[in-house]
């Protein structure tokens, strides 16, 4: 199961972000500790020259990260999916599509409400698409564990 | 034709009964390979659905050669048709369990539902079952009932598998959903096709063993084939699949 996608600014700033039906009732408050406690952990990892964190895991969930030079997608998802390597093949494509559709210069913006907003339907989008494919691969699954 | 019954009638019930056991006896085996949940569900609804054409084969034979039996007054082959329709709304409830433990992740309600419909049909076609004349007739209600769920469970089984296979994009997987969706509508197939033949009896259109007749054994053979190859899937089928 997917919990959020969020695409945050290399500077930590949230530029967009959606969450499953779970985490809904949270707040933009969250979104920003969320990106800004991401930039950080990253801005830690290359200070100490210990390499960019691609992933990280908690108790009950894994969040990948993908980047660009100016933007980042992080991806909250549950702890042990089967998906984890398509999904992060999607999050690739989903660095190049938003690069292409809406310029490299994404902090900008942060300020144009209208993109921003564009962004925010792209995810949404994006977050039930790979949710159907995260479904379809338990019943493909199941199927061949009893069956086939 | 046997006293009232064409003589190919009981030969093509015995073969189909054959057949759908043979694809029985193979899910059982996985299932004892396997032991998995969803598996017991779906064995036990085709070794229900294969008694059930055992069933009708059964009544076939005694009404053709059971002696001192007087067509005019009693009827070995209708009995065994509700009790066939008994067996396969049973297996209907252990299909839908299938459906719902492994596409609709346990909806409980649904499949409540379901099961209460399909016990329903039993009740009303167990105090039907008598050896009178034109007891499958009598039963009409209930056999329209019967083939409305059976097209409940059918059509469940075909929209969800259908839509697996749109959404698959591995070869084996999209044949197999193909073939369990397409063993959905040629389930309702037989249904509806032995319902149109029960019509026709009751508007006096035909004396029964109609085309429909023929064609729902059709149906019930190519429903065994799909049933074997989509829930089976025998390695041969496979290689054949991924060597396309």
């Amino acid at each position: 199961m997917i919990h959020a996608i969020y695409l945050m600014a290399r500077t930590g700033l949230p530029i967009a972000y959606v969450e499953g039906l779970e985490l809904q009732n949270e707040n933009i408050t969250k979104a920003t500790l969320f990106s800004g406690a991401l930039t950080a952990i990253q801005s830690l990892m290359k200070e100490m020259a210990v390499g960019q964190a691609m992933e990280i895991e908690t108790k009950s969930s894994e969040i990948l990260f993908e980047m660009s030079d100016s933007f980042a997608i992080a991806v909250v998802l549950e702890k042990n999916s089967e998906n984890k390597n398509r999904i992060r093949e999607k999050m690739e494509e989903l660095i190049t599509e938003i690069t292409f559709k809406f310029g490299l210069d994404t902090e900008n913006h942060i300020q144009d409400v209208s993109k921003q907003q564009q962004i925010q339907k792209l995810l949404a989008e994006k977050l039930s698409q790979w949710e159907e494919a995260e479904k379809e691969t338990k019943i493909v699954k199941k199927m061949k564990e009893i069956l086939w | 034709m046997w006293r009232d019954i064409p003589a190919l009638a009981p030969i093509i019930e015995t073969i189909a009964a054959l057949v759908m056991g043979f694809v029985a006896f193979r899910s059982t085996q996985k299932y004892f390979q396997r032991k998995r949940e969803p598996l017991f569900y779906l064995t036990l609804s085709l070794i229900l659905y294969a008694l059930g054409v055992l069933s009708t084969a059964t009544g076939k034979w005694l009404q053709a050669f059971l002696p001192g039996v007087n067509p005019e007054i009693t009827t070995y082959s209708d009995p065994f048709i509700l009790i066939a329709y008994c067996f396969s709304a049973a297996g209907n409830m252990f299909l839908f369990a299938f459906i719902d433990d492994v596409f609709l992740e346990r909806r409980k309600r649904l499949l409540m539902l379901v099961t209460a419909l399909n016990a329903i049909t039993i009740g009303l076609m167990i105090p039907q079952i008598s050896t009178e004349k034109d007891t499958y007739l009598n039963a009409l209600n209930a056999t329209i009932f019967h083939a409305a769920n059976s097209l409940i469970v059918g059509i469940t089984l075909a929209y969800l598998s259908f839509k697996e296979m749109k959404k698959s994009q591995e070869k084996v997987a999209r044949v197999g959903f193909f073939l369990i969706g397409s063993f959905g509508v040629l389930l309702l197939m037989v249904f509806a096709s032995f319902g149109v033949d029960l019509l026709l009896i009751a508007l006096k259109i035909s004396e029964g063993y109609s085309i429909f007749y023929y064609l729902a054994w059709l149906f019930e053979a190519l429903t065994s084939l799909c049933g074997y190859i989509g829930y089976i899937m025998p390695d041969w089928f496979k290689k054949l699949v991924h060597a396309q």
